[in-house]
Protein backbone atom coordinates (compact mmCIF):
# COMPACT_ATOMS: atom_id res chain seq x y z
CA UNK A 1 0.00 0.00 0.00
CA UNK A 2 2.56 2.41 0.57
CA UNK A 3 4.27 1.94 -2.49
CA UNK A 4 1.17 2.82 -4.16
CA UNK A 5 0.50 5.55 -1.65
CA UNK A 6 4.04 6.87 -2.73
CA UNK A 7 3.63 6.62 -6.80
CA UNK A 8 -0.14 8.72 -6.58
CA UNK A 9 1.59 11.13 -3.93
CA UNK A 10 4.65 11.79 -6.00
CA UNK A 11 2.77 11.89 -9.44
CA UNK A 12 -0.52 13.44 -8.65
CA UNK A 13 -0.59 15.29 -5.31
CA UNK A 14 0.12 18.64 -5.94
CA UNK A 15 -2.66 18.85 -8.79
CA UNK A 16 -5.02 17.02 -6.42
CA UNK A 17 -4.77 19.03 -3.85
CA UNK A 18 -5.06 22.32 -6.39
CA UNK A 19 -8.48 21.25 -7.81
CA UNK A 20 -9.82 20.72 -3.95
CA UNK A 21 -8.49 24.25 -2.56
CA UNK A 22 -10.12 25.96 -6.06
CA UNK A 23 -13.35 23.83 -5.50
CA UNK A 24 -13.82 24.39 -1.84
CA UNK A 25 -11.31 27.57 -0.87
CA UNK A 26 -10.57 26.43 2.34
CA UNK A 27 -7.40 25.41 3.47
CA UNK A 28 -7.84 23.10 6.21
CA UNK A 29 -11.04 21.50 4.62
CA UNK A 30 -9.26 20.82 1.27
CA UNK A 31 -6.45 18.65 3.39
CA UNK A 32 -9.35 16.40 4.70
CA UNK A 33 -10.51 16.12 1.91
CA UNK A 34 -7.25 15.05 1.00
CA UNK A 35 -6.86 12.49 3.10
CA UNK A 36 -10.41 11.32 1.68
CA UNK A 37 -9.41 11.00 -1.81
CA UNK A 38 -6.78 8.73 -0.97
CA UNK A 39 -8.68 6.43 1.77
CA UNK A 40 -10.84 6.08 -1.15
CA UNK A 41 -8.36 5.37 -3.63
CA UNK A 42 -6.67 2.50 -1.54
CA UNK A 43 -9.70 0.86 -0.62
CA UNK A 44 -10.91 0.68 -4.08
CA UNK A 45 -7.21 -0.08 -5.52
CA UNK A 46 -8.44 -3.77 -6.35
CA UNK A 47 -11.25 -2.42 -8.17
CA UNK A 48 -9.24 0.19 -10.66
CA UNK A 49 -9.98 -2.06 -13.66
CA UNK A 50 -7.22 0.03 -15.91
CA UNK A 51 -9.70 1.36 -18.52
CA UNK A 52 -9.33 4.67 -17.57
CA UNK A 53 -5.76 6.50 -16.75
CA UNK A 54 -4.47 6.39 -13.10
CA UNK A 55 -5.17 10.30 -13.45
CA UNK A 56 -8.05 10.62 -14.78
CA UNK A 57 -9.29 8.08 -12.10
CA UNK A 58 -7.71 9.66 -8.98
CA UNK A 59 -9.38 12.99 -10.27
CA UNK A 60 -12.63 11.41 -10.84
CA UNK A 61 -12.95 10.20 -7.11
CA UNK A 62 -11.58 13.72 -6.07
CA UNK A 63 -14.73 14.85 -7.97
CA UNK A 64 -17.12 12.87 -6.04
CA UNK A 65 -15.15 13.84 -2.94
CA UNK A 66 -15.61 17.52 -3.71
CA UNK A 67 -19.46 17.01 -4.97
CA UNK A 68 -20.36 14.68 -1.78
CA UNK A 69 -19.12 17.71 0.53
CA UNK A 70 -21.23 20.54 -1.44
CA UNK A 71 -24.35 17.75 -1.00
CA UNK A 72 -23.66 17.98 3.07
CA UNK A 73 -23.54 21.37 3.32
CA UNK A 74 -26.60 21.86 1.35
CA UNK A 75 -28.86 19.44 3.20
CA UNK A 76 -26.95 21.01 6.76
CA UNK A 77 -28.01 24.62 5.38
CA UNK A 78 -31.62 23.42 4.69
CA UNK A 79 -31.91 22.19 7.66
CA UNK A 80 -30.73 25.38 9.16
CA UNK A 81 -33.12 27.27 7.20
CA UNK A 82 -35.89 25.90 8.29
CA UNK A 83 -35.31 28.11 11.43
CA UNK A 84 -33.54 30.76 10.21
CA UNK A 85 -35.06 33.92 8.30
CA UNK A 86 -32.24 33.91 5.81
CA UNK A 87 -34.17 36.30 3.58
CA UNK A 88 -33.46 38.93 6.48
CA UNK A 89 -30.14 37.84 8.03
CA UNK A 90 -28.17 36.29 5.30
CA UNK A 91 -26.40 38.65 3.89
CA UNK A 92 -24.91 39.42 6.90
CA UNK A 93 -23.14 36.28 6.76
CA UNK A 94 -19.86 36.55 5.29
CA UNK A 95 -17.47 34.32 4.16
CA UNK A 96 -15.42 33.48 6.93
CA UNK A 97 -12.95 31.32 5.13
CA UNK A 98 -9.60 32.57 4.99
CA UNK A 99 -8.08 33.46 1.81
CA UNK A 100 -4.91 31.73 1.62
CA UNK A 101 -1.84 33.62 1.44
CA UNK A 102 -0.71 32.41 -1.85
CA UNK A 103 -3.69 34.22 -3.03
CA UNK A 104 -3.55 36.70 -0.51
CA UNK A 105 -0.17 38.31 -1.87
CA UNK A 106 -1.44 38.16 -5.31
CA UNK A 107 -2.93 41.36 -7.17
CA UNK A 108 -6.44 42.84 -7.15
CA UNK A 109 -7.33 40.65 -10.18
CA UNK A 110 -6.41 37.18 -9.16
CA UNK A 111 -7.80 37.96 -5.93
CA UNK A 112 -11.45 39.20 -7.55
CA UNK A 113 -11.14 35.82 -10.06
CA UNK A 114 -10.53 33.19 -7.16
CA UNK A 115 -13.31 35.02 -5.14
CA UNK A 116 -15.44 34.71 -8.45
CA UNK A 117 -15.01 31.18 -8.80
CA UNK A 118 -17.49 30.69 -5.39
CA UNK A 119 -20.41 32.47 -7.82
CA UNK A 120 -19.66 29.77 -10.51
CA UNK A 121 -21.77 26.56 -10.39
CA UNK A 122 -19.45 23.12 -9.36
CA UNK A 123 -19.89 21.90 -12.67
CA UNK A 124 -18.33 25.48 -14.14
CA UNK A 125 -15.80 25.29 -11.92
CA UNK A 126 -14.93 21.80 -12.21
CA UNK A 127 -14.13 23.01 -15.64
CA UNK A 128 -12.47 25.89 -15.03
CA UNK A 129 -10.02 24.55 -12.29
CA UNK A 130 -9.34 21.02 -14.80
CA UNK A 131 -8.71 23.65 -18.02
CA UNK A 132 -7.05 26.76 -16.65
CA UNK A 133 -5.44 26.23 -13.48
CA UNK A 134 -4.36 22.57 -13.79
CA UNK A 135 -4.17 22.86 -17.82
CA UNK A 136 -5.91 19.74 -18.68
CA UNK A 137 -7.13 19.11 -22.45
CA UNK A 138 -10.47 19.15 -23.36
CA UNK A 139 -10.17 14.85 -23.56
CA UNK A 140 -8.91 14.88 -20.25
CA UNK A 141 -11.40 17.02 -18.79
CA UNK A 142 -14.06 14.77 -20.17
CA UNK A 143 -12.82 11.49 -19.04
CA UNK A 144 -12.65 12.60 -15.92
CA UNK A 145 -16.33 14.02 -15.63
CA UNK A 146 -17.48 10.88 -17.37
CA UNK A 147 -18.62 13.98 -19.60
CA UNK A 148 -18.44 14.02 -23.70
CA UNK A 149 -16.10 16.75 -24.94
CA UNK A 150 -18.58 18.89 -26.49
CA UNK A 151 -20.79 18.76 -23.01
CA UNK A 152 -16.96 20.26 -21.92
CA UNK A 153 -17.01 23.23 -24.09
CA UNK A 154 -20.50 24.48 -23.79
CA UNK A 155 -19.92 24.26 -19.93
CA UNK A 156 -16.59 26.21 -20.56
CA UNK A 157 -18.09 28.97 -22.51
CA UNK A 158 -20.61 28.90 -20.10
CA UNK A 159 -18.58 29.30 -17.33
CA UNK A 160 -16.40 31.95 -18.96
CA UNK A 161 -19.44 33.94 -19.88
CA UNK A 162 -20.76 33.72 -15.79
CA UNK A 163 -17.29 34.99 -14.23
CA UNK A 164 -17.19 37.40 -16.73
CA UNK A 165 -20.41 38.44 -15.80
CA UNK A 166 -19.45 37.89 -11.49
CA UNK A 167 -16.31 40.12 -12.46
CA UNK A 168 -18.49 42.91 -13.57
CA UNK A 169 -21.02 42.42 -10.89
CA UNK A 170 -17.73 42.81 -8.53
CA UNK A 171 -16.54 45.52 -10.25
CA UNK A 172 -19.69 47.43 -9.86
CA UNK A 173 -20.36 46.80 -5.77
CA UNK A 174 -23.79 44.67 -6.92
CA UNK A 175 -22.48 41.51 -5.04
CA UNK A 176 -23.80 38.08 -5.78
CA UNK A 177 -25.33 37.40 -9.35
CA UNK A 178 -27.59 34.88 -10.04
CA UNK A 179 -25.65 32.11 -12.85
CA UNK A 180 -27.39 31.11 -15.67
CA UNK B 1 -15.21 49.30 -15.83
CA UNK B 2 -13.12 47.00 -17.17
CA UNK B 3 -13.91 45.02 -20.36
CA UNK B 4 -12.33 41.34 -20.13
CA UNK B 5 -12.07 38.89 -23.06
CA UNK B 6 -12.10 34.90 -22.92
CA UNK B 7 -8.18 35.18 -23.47
CA UNK B 8 -7.82 37.85 -20.30
CA UNK B 9 -9.84 35.92 -17.88
CA UNK B 10 -8.10 32.05 -19.33
CA UNK B 11 -4.46 34.30 -18.45
CA UNK B 12 -5.83 35.35 -14.72
CA UNK B 13 -6.70 31.58 -13.83
CA UNK B 14 -3.54 30.68 -15.32
CA UNK B 15 -1.67 32.82 -12.92
CA UNK B 16 -3.86 32.04 -9.63
CA UNK B 17 -0.81 30.37 -7.76
CA UNK B 18 -0.40 26.86 -6.35
CA UNK B 19 -1.63 26.39 -3.02
CA UNK B 20 0.85 24.30 -1.05
CA UNK B 21 -0.58 21.32 1.08
CA UNK B 22 1.11 21.54 4.50
CA UNK B 23 0.62 18.29 5.90
CA UNK B 24 3.57 16.23 4.91
CA UNK B 25 3.60 13.20 2.79
CA UNK B 26 4.38 10.87 5.93
CA UNK B 27 1.98 12.64 7.98
CA UNK B 28 -0.94 12.24 5.60
CA UNK B 29 0.01 8.51 4.63
CA UNK B 30 -0.16 7.90 8.46
CA UNK B 31 -3.70 9.13 8.31
CA UNK B 32 -5.12 7.63 5.38
CA UNK B 33 -3.48 4.29 6.42
CA UNK B 34 -5.14 4.07 10.08
CA UNK B 35 -8.37 4.88 8.60
CA UNK B 36 -7.84 2.19 5.22
CA UNK B 37 -6.65 -0.11 8.05
CA UNK B 38 -9.45 0.39 10.06
CA UNK B 39 -11.03 -2.54 11.02
CA UNK B 40 -14.63 -2.93 9.05
CA UNK B 41 -17.84 -3.57 11.03
CA UNK B 42 -18.76 -6.62 9.69
CA UNK B 43 -21.64 -6.88 11.65
CA UNK B 44 -24.24 -4.37 11.53
CA UNK B 45 -24.33 -1.88 14.90
CA UNK B 46 -27.56 -2.74 15.80
CA UNK B 47 -27.16 -6.45 15.82
CA UNK B 48 -25.78 -7.25 19.23
CA UNK B 49 -28.23 -4.67 21.11
CA UNK B 50 -31.19 -6.10 19.38
CA UNK B 51 -30.33 -9.56 20.37
CA UNK B 52 -29.62 -8.47 23.89
CA UNK B 53 -32.99 -7.17 23.71
CA UNK B 54 -34.88 -10.34 22.29
CA UNK B 55 -33.04 -12.39 24.65
CA UNK B 56 -34.19 -10.38 27.61
CA UNK B 57 -37.66 -10.29 26.35
CA UNK B 58 -37.54 -13.83 25.64
CA UNK B 59 -36.77 -14.87 29.39
CA UNK B 60 -39.24 -12.32 30.50
CA UNK B 61 -42.11 -14.42 28.15
CA UNK B 62 -40.60 -17.60 29.88
CA UNK B 63 -40.32 -16.85 33.58
CA UNK B 64 -43.08 -13.76 34.48
CA UNK B 65 -45.90 -16.73 33.46
CA UNK B 66 -44.05 -19.13 36.05
CA UNK B 67 -43.57 -16.55 38.75
CA UNK B 68 -47.15 -15.50 38.44
CA UNK B 69 -48.06 -19.11 38.48
CA UNK B 70 -45.44 -19.95 41.47
CA UNK B 71 -47.45 -16.42 43.39
CA UNK B 72 -50.70 -18.10 42.91
CA UNK B 73 -49.19 -21.86 44.74
CA UNK B 74 -47.38 -20.15 47.38
CA UNK B 75 -50.85 -18.11 48.28
CA UNK B 76 -52.54 -21.74 48.71
CA UNK B 77 -50.14 -23.18 50.62
CA UNK B 78 -49.71 -20.32 52.69
CA UNK B 79 -53.74 -20.57 53.32
CA UNK B 80 -53.54 -24.47 54.23
CA UNK B 81 -50.97 -23.71 56.70
CA UNK B 82 -53.11 -21.62 58.48
CA UNK B 83 -55.97 -23.75 58.10
CA UNK B 84 -57.36 -26.66 56.40
CA UNK B 85 -55.34 -27.81 53.29
CA UNK B 86 -57.39 -30.43 51.91
CA UNK B 87 -60.78 -28.48 52.42
CA UNK B 88 -58.66 -24.94 51.40
CA UNK B 89 -57.60 -26.42 48.51
CA UNK B 90 -60.54 -28.68 47.08
CA UNK B 91 -62.65 -25.54 47.38
CA UNK B 92 -61.59 -24.25 43.77
CA UNK B 93 -64.62 -25.44 41.06
CA UNK B 94 -66.67 -23.47 38.23
CA UNK B 95 -69.54 -24.42 40.20
CA UNK B 96 -68.35 -22.70 43.50
CA UNK B 97 -66.82 -19.74 42.15
CA UNK B 98 -68.29 -16.37 43.78
CA UNK B 99 -70.58 -14.06 42.07
CA UNK B 100 -69.01 -10.72 42.32
CA UNK B 101 -70.59 -7.24 41.93
CA UNK B 102 -69.49 -6.32 37.97
CA UNK B 103 -70.08 -2.70 39.00
CA UNK B 104 -66.35 -2.36 41.08
CA UNK B 105 -63.59 -2.90 39.46
CA UNK B 106 -61.66 -4.26 43.13
CA UNK B 107 -64.40 -7.22 42.47
CA UNK B 108 -62.94 -7.81 39.62
CA UNK B 109 -59.36 -8.13 40.61
CA UNK B 110 -61.26 -10.49 43.29
CA UNK B 111 -62.76 -12.72 41.02
CA UNK B 112 -59.29 -13.19 39.48
CA UNK B 113 -57.39 -13.30 43.03
CA UNK B 114 -59.63 -16.28 43.90
CA UNK B 115 -59.09 -17.64 40.56
CA UNK B 116 -55.43 -17.47 40.47
CA UNK B 117 -55.59 -19.64 43.52
CA UNK B 118 -57.54 -23.00 42.07
CA UNK B 119 -54.69 -24.25 40.93
CA UNK B 120 -55.44 -27.05 38.65
CA UNK B 121 -58.71 -25.30 36.90
CA UNK B 122 -56.95 -24.12 34.14
CA UNK B 123 -55.28 -27.55 33.46
CA UNK B 124 -58.83 -29.02 33.48
CA UNK B 125 -59.86 -26.56 30.66
CA UNK B 126 -57.03 -27.37 28.07
CA UNK B 127 -57.30 -30.55 26.09
CA UNK B 128 -55.79 -33.60 26.86
CA UNK B 129 -53.43 -33.40 23.77
CA UNK B 130 -52.51 -29.61 24.77
CA UNK B 131 -51.76 -30.42 28.03
CA UNK B 132 -50.74 -34.10 28.71
CA UNK B 133 -47.22 -35.17 26.84
CA UNK B 134 -46.86 -38.49 28.70
CA UNK B 135 -48.48 -41.34 30.32
CA UNK B 136 -47.46 -40.32 33.74
CA UNK B 137 -48.66 -36.56 33.53
CA UNK B 138 -51.41 -38.28 31.92
CA UNK B 139 -52.44 -40.47 35.47
CA UNK B 140 -51.57 -37.45 37.49
CA UNK B 141 -54.10 -35.50 35.48
CA UNK B 142 -56.63 -38.02 35.85
CA UNK B 143 -55.85 -38.13 39.33
CA UNK B 144 -56.59 -33.93 39.87
CA UNK B 145 -59.62 -34.71 37.99
CA UNK B 146 -60.68 -37.61 40.47
CA UNK B 147 -59.50 -35.25 43.15
CA UNK B 148 -61.25 -32.19 42.01
CA UNK B 149 -64.73 -34.03 41.44
CA UNK B 150 -64.73 -35.34 45.33
CA UNK B 151 -63.73 -31.71 46.47
CA UNK B 152 -66.73 -29.97 44.45
CA UNK B 153 -68.50 -28.86 47.87
CA UNK B 154 -67.52 -26.26 49.86
CA UNK B 155 -66.92 -27.18 54.12
CA UNK B 156 -69.43 -25.18 55.56
CA UNK B 157 -69.39 -25.67 59.48
CA UNK B 158 -72.42 -24.26 60.53
CA UNK B 159 -76.12 -25.13 60.21
CA UNK B 160 -78.17 -22.62 59.08
CA UNK B 161 -81.44 -24.33 58.51
CA UNK B 162 -84.26 -24.95 61.44
CA UNK B 163 -83.56 -29.02 60.69
CA UNK B 164 -84.33 -30.99 63.57
CA UNK B 165 -83.38 -34.40 65.14
CA UNK B 166 -79.84 -33.07 65.60
CA UNK B 167 -78.53 -33.21 69.05
CA UNK B 168 -75.30 -31.67 70.83
CA UNK B 169 -72.59 -33.93 71.81
CA UNK B 170 -69.41 -32.89 72.78
CA UNK B 171 -65.98 -34.03 72.25
CA UNK B 172 -62.85 -33.10 73.66
CA UNK B 173 -59.85 -32.31 70.69
CA UNK B 174 -56.96 -35.14 70.67
CA UNK B 175 -55.15 -33.24 73.93
CA UNK B 176 -58.60 -31.75 75.77
CA UNK B 177 -56.96 -28.99 75.54
CA UNK B 178 -60.70 -27.74 73.75
CA UNK B 179 -64.07 -29.33 73.66
CA UNK B 180 -65.71 -29.39 70.15
CA UNK B 181 -69.23 -29.43 70.58
CA UNK B 182 -70.85 -31.08 67.28
CA UNK B 183 -73.97 -32.28 66.05
CA UNK B 184 -75.85 -35.24 65.07
CA UNK B 185 -78.40 -36.64 64.37
CA UNK B 186 -79.46 -38.97 66.96
CA UNK B 187 -79.42 -42.56 64.62
CA UNK B 188 -76.49 -42.20 64.13
CA UNK B 189 -74.53 -40.49 67.71
CA UNK B 190 -74.09 -44.35 68.91
CA UNK B 191 -72.50 -45.19 65.71
CA UNK B 192 -70.15 -42.19 65.91
CA UNK B 193 -66.39 -42.44 65.65
CA UNK B 194 -64.71 -39.66 67.07
CA UNK B 195 -61.14 -41.14 66.19
CA UNK B 196 -62.33 -41.10 62.74
CA UNK B 197 -62.83 -37.13 63.03
CA UNK B 198 -59.59 -36.58 64.60
CA UNK B 199 -61.40 -36.26 68.24
CA UNK B 200 -61.10 -38.01 71.79
CA UNK B 201 -63.07 -40.36 73.31
CA UNK B 202 -66.35 -38.33 75.31
CA UNK B 203 -65.27 -36.78 78.31
CA UNK B 204 -69.43 -37.19 79.51
CA UNK B 205 -70.40 -41.06 78.31
CA UNK B 206 -71.13 -42.18 81.67
CA UNK B 207 -73.33 -39.03 82.79
CA UNK B 208 -76.95 -38.26 82.75
CA UNK B 209 -78.64 -35.18 81.78
CA UNK B 210 -82.29 -34.35 83.39
CA UNK B 211 -82.96 -31.01 81.35
CA UNK B 212 -86.15 -29.09 82.56
CA UNK B 213 -86.72 -26.29 80.49
CA UNK B 214 -89.55 -24.79 81.82
CA UNK B 215 -87.22 -23.91 85.02
CA UNK B 216 -84.11 -23.22 83.36
CA UNK B 217 -81.92 -25.72 84.88
CA UNK B 218 -80.58 -29.38 84.26
CA UNK B 219 -79.59 -31.81 87.05
CA UNK B 220 -76.20 -33.86 85.85
CA UNK B 221 -75.79 -37.18 87.38
CA UNK B 222 -72.58 -38.75 87.56
CA UNK B 223 -72.00 -42.23 89.05
CA UNK B 224 -71.47 -43.23 92.43
CA UNK B 225 -67.67 -44.14 92.65
CA UNK B 226 -66.71 -41.42 89.88
CA UNK B 227 -63.14 -40.22 89.33
CA UNK B 228 -61.65 -38.26 87.39
CA UNK B 229 -57.44 -37.65 87.45
CA UNK B 230 -56.06 -34.77 85.90
CA UNK B 231 -57.01 -31.12 85.59
CA UNK B 232 -57.26 -31.28 82.03
CA UNK B 233 -59.61 -34.24 81.86
CA UNK B 234 -62.03 -32.47 84.97
CA UNK B 235 -61.59 -28.95 83.05
CA UNK B 236 -62.69 -31.19 79.78
CA UNK B 237 -65.57 -33.22 81.95
CA UNK B 238 -67.21 -29.70 82.94
CA UNK B 239 -67.09 -27.85 79.30
CA UNK B 240 -68.56 -30.71 77.95
CA UNK B 241 -71.53 -30.58 80.05
CA UNK B 242 -71.65 -27.06 79.66
CA UNK B 243 -71.46 -27.31 75.79
CA UNK B 244 -73.75 -30.44 76.05
CA UNK B 245 -76.54 -28.35 77.59
CA UNK B 246 -75.62 -24.72 75.72
CA UNK B 247 -78.53 -25.15 73.57
CA UNK B 248 -81.02 -25.28 76.13
CA UNK B 249 -79.49 -21.37 77.11
CA UNK B 250 -80.53 -22.95 80.98
CA UNK B 251 -79.37 -20.77 84.11
CA UNK B 252 -78.24 -23.31 86.38
CA UNK B 253 -76.87 -26.86 86.12
CA UNK B 254 -76.81 -28.91 88.98
CA UNK B 255 -74.05 -31.56 89.23
CA UNK B 256 -74.73 -34.85 91.66
CA UNK B 257 -74.03 -38.46 92.11
CA UNK B 258 -76.07 -41.41 91.92
CA UNK B 259 -76.84 -41.00 95.32
CA UNK B 260 -77.39 -37.14 95.43
CA UNK B 261 -73.94 -36.08 96.77
CA UNK B 262 -71.69 -33.24 95.50
CA UNK B 263 -69.42 -35.05 93.01
CA UNK B 264 -65.32 -35.43 93.84
CA UNK B 265 -63.53 -33.80 90.76
CA UNK B 266 -59.74 -33.85 91.29
CA UNK B 267 -57.84 -31.16 91.92
CA UNK B 268 -61.33 -29.55 91.77
CA UNK B 269 -62.40 -30.58 94.49
CA UNK B 270 -66.26 -31.10 95.55
CA UNK B 271 -68.75 -29.83 92.91
CA UNK B 272 -72.34 -29.51 93.28
CA UNK B 273 -72.95 -26.98 90.23
CA UNK B 274 -71.09 -25.37 86.86
CA UNK B 275 -71.93 -22.31 85.60
CA UNK B 276 -73.87 -22.10 82.24
CA UNK B 277 -72.09 -20.82 79.14
CA UNK B 278 -72.32 -16.61 79.59
CA UNK B 279 -72.40 -14.36 76.38
CA UNK B 280 -69.15 -13.16 75.26
CA UNK B 281 -67.32 -15.86 76.72
CA UNK B 282 -66.01 -17.71 73.71
CA UNK B 283 -64.37 -16.91 70.40
CA UNK B 284 -64.56 -19.32 67.45
CA UNK B 285 -61.60 -20.72 66.10
CA UNK B 286 -60.94 -23.43 64.25
CA UNK B 287 -59.26 -27.43 65.26
CA UNK B 288 -58.39 -30.01 62.97
CA UNK B 289 -56.17 -32.72 64.32
CA UNK B 290 -53.20 -33.46 62.32
CA UNK B 291 -53.82 -35.75 59.06
CA UNK B 292 -56.98 -34.80 59.44
CA UNK B 293 -59.56 -33.66 56.74
CA UNK B 294 -61.77 -32.84 59.19
CA UNK B 295 -62.11 -29.42 60.71
CA UNK B 296 -64.62 -28.02 63.61
CA UNK B 297 -65.42 -24.94 64.89
CA UNK B 298 -63.91 -24.67 68.51
CA UNK B 299 -64.95 -22.38 71.18
CA UNK B 300 -61.92 -20.87 72.63
CA UNK B 301 -62.60 -19.10 76.28
CA UNK B 302 -61.15 -15.42 76.53
CA UNK B 303 -60.32 -13.59 79.51
CA UNK B 304 -62.24 -10.41 80.89
CA UNK B 305 -65.28 -9.21 79.31
CA UNK B 306 -64.18 -8.30 75.45
CA UNK B 307 -65.96 -6.12 73.25
CA UNK B 308 -66.80 -7.94 69.92
CA UNK B 309 -64.03 -5.69 68.13
CA UNK B 310 -61.80 -7.02 70.64
CA UNK B 311 -63.20 -10.51 69.97
CA UNK B 312 -62.45 -10.32 66.32
CA UNK B 313 -58.67 -9.35 67.10
CA UNK B 314 -58.34 -12.43 69.79
CA UNK B 315 -59.95 -14.46 66.64
CA UNK B 316 -56.32 -13.91 64.84
CA UNK B 317 -54.46 -14.65 67.42
CA UNK B 318 -52.04 -17.72 67.02
CA UNK B 319 -51.75 -20.18 69.98
CA UNK B 320 -54.70 -21.20 71.53
CA UNK B 321 -54.46 -24.56 71.35
CA UNK B 322 -52.14 -27.44 69.78
CA UNK B 323 -54.85 -28.26 66.82
CA UNK B 324 -55.87 -25.11 67.10
CA UNK B 325 -55.67 -21.88 64.20
CA UNK B 326 -57.06 -18.72 63.45
CA UNK B 327 -60.17 -19.06 60.80
CA UNK B 328 -59.11 -15.53 60.04
CA UNK B 329 -56.45 -15.04 57.53
CA UNK B 330 -53.67 -12.89 58.86
CA UNK B 331 -54.11 -10.30 56.34
CA UNK B 332 -57.84 -9.74 56.83
CA UNK B 333 -57.62 -6.12 58.76
CA UNK B 334 -61.06 -5.24 61.20
CA UNK B 335 -60.70 -1.35 60.62
CA UNK B 336 -63.84 -1.06 62.91
CA UNK B 337 -67.44 -2.51 64.03
CA UNK B 338 -70.56 -0.87 64.43
CA UNK B 339 -73.70 -1.71 66.12
CA UNK B 340 -77.32 -1.42 65.52
CA UNK B 341 -79.44 -3.28 67.74
CA UNK B 342 -78.85 -6.69 67.18
CA UNK B 343 -77.23 -6.14 63.65
CA UNK B 344 -73.34 -5.73 63.99
CA UNK B 345 -71.00 -4.09 60.75
CA UNK B 346 -67.60 -5.66 59.98
CA UNK B 347 -65.47 -2.85 58.07
CA UNK B 348 -62.72 -4.66 57.07
CA UNK B 349 -59.43 -4.54 54.71
CA UNK B 350 -57.68 -7.99 52.97
CA UNK B 351 -55.60 -8.39 50.14
CA UNK B 352 -56.37 -11.77 48.34
CA UNK B 353 -58.39 -15.02 49.43
CA UNK B 354 -56.24 -18.03 49.24
CA UNK B 355 -59.85 -19.79 48.26
CA UNK B 356 -63.07 -19.46 48.45
CA UNK B 357 -63.05 -22.26 51.50
CA UNK B 358 -60.43 -19.94 53.80
CA UNK B 359 -63.45 -17.11 52.83
CA UNK B 360 -65.97 -18.97 53.68
CA UNK B 361 -64.49 -20.53 56.97
CA UNK B 362 -63.87 -16.90 58.08
CA UNK B 363 -67.12 -15.73 57.56
CA UNK B 364 -68.58 -18.50 59.64
CA UNK B 365 -66.21 -18.66 62.24
CA UNK B 366 -66.83 -14.92 62.73
CA UNK B 367 -71.08 -15.21 62.50
CA UNK B 368 -70.65 -17.83 64.79
CA UNK B 369 -68.81 -15.50 67.28
CA UNK B 370 -70.94 -12.91 66.89
CA UNK B 371 -74.21 -15.24 67.74
CA UNK B 372 -72.21 -15.54 71.00
CA UNK B 373 -71.43 -12.05 71.50
CA UNK B 374 -75.60 -11.68 71.36
CA UNK B 375 -75.96 -10.37 67.72
CA UNK B 376 -78.31 -11.64 65.31
CA UNK B 377 -76.85 -10.63 61.90
CA UNK B 378 -73.75 -9.19 60.72
CA UNK B 379 -72.75 -6.92 57.89
CA UNK B 380 -69.99 -7.73 56.28
CA UNK B 381 -68.05 -4.23 54.51
CA UNK B 382 -65.21 -3.88 52.52
CA UNK B 383 -65.17 -7.77 51.49
CA UNK B 384 -65.62 -7.27 47.76
CA UNK B 385 -67.17 -10.35 46.84
CA UNK B 386 -70.99 -9.86 46.67
CA UNK B 387 -72.32 -13.07 46.96
CA UNK B 388 -71.01 -16.63 46.93
CA UNK B 389 -72.23 -19.86 47.81
CA UNK B 390 -75.15 -19.31 50.48
CA UNK B 391 -74.33 -15.92 51.81
CA UNK B 392 -74.82 -12.43 49.94
CA UNK B 393 -72.13 -10.57 51.76
CA UNK B 394 -74.27 -7.25 50.29
CA UNK B 395 -77.03 -8.02 52.73
CA UNK B 396 -76.73 -8.65 56.60
CA UNK B 397 -76.11 -12.51 57.29
CA UNK B 398 -78.28 -13.93 60.08
CA UNK B 399 -75.80 -15.84 62.81
CA UNK B 400 -76.31 -19.86 63.05
CA UNK B 401 -77.35 -21.38 65.54
CA UNK B 402 -75.76 -24.51 65.39
CA UNK B 403 -72.23 -25.56 64.66
CA UNK B 404 -70.23 -28.01 63.76
CA UNK B 405 -72.98 -30.93 61.59
CA UNK B 406 -71.83 -33.95 61.53
CA UNK B 407 -73.33 -36.05 58.63
CA UNK B 408 -72.54 -39.23 57.66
Amino acid sequence: MRTFFDELYENYHHDLFQFLIYMVKDRSLAEDLVQDVYVRVMKSYDSFSGKSSEKTWLFSIARHVAIDYFRKQKRKRNRFMEFFDWSERGEEIKDQNKMPEEIAVQNDEIQRVYQALDKCTVDQRSVLVFRFIQGMSIKETAEILSWSESKVKTTQHRAMKALKGILEDMEEGRGDREEA
Amino acid sequence: MKKRNDEDIKKVLGKLPSVEDRQSKEMLYQKVSSRVNTPKRKVAPWLFPGLATIAVLLVLAVFIPVFFSNSGMLTVEDSADRSNESAESSSATEEATPSFDSSTSESEEESAEIKKAEPSSEDKELPPEENIESSEQEKEAKHEETQKESETELDSLVLMSEEGGFETVSYPGKNAEVILPTLQKQQDSNAFSPERYGLAERAVGELEYEVDETEGSAVVTFPDGFTASGSAWVSAIIESIRWDLEKFQLEKISLQTESGNPVGLGSYGEMSEVPVIQEGEYIFQLYQYEGSSERFLAPISVDGSPTFQDALSLMKEKGRGLYVSPAIPEHVQFTSTTEEDALVNVNLQHEAWASEQQLLTMIEAILVTAGHFGFEKVKFNGMNVREFSTYDLEEPIEVPERINPIVE
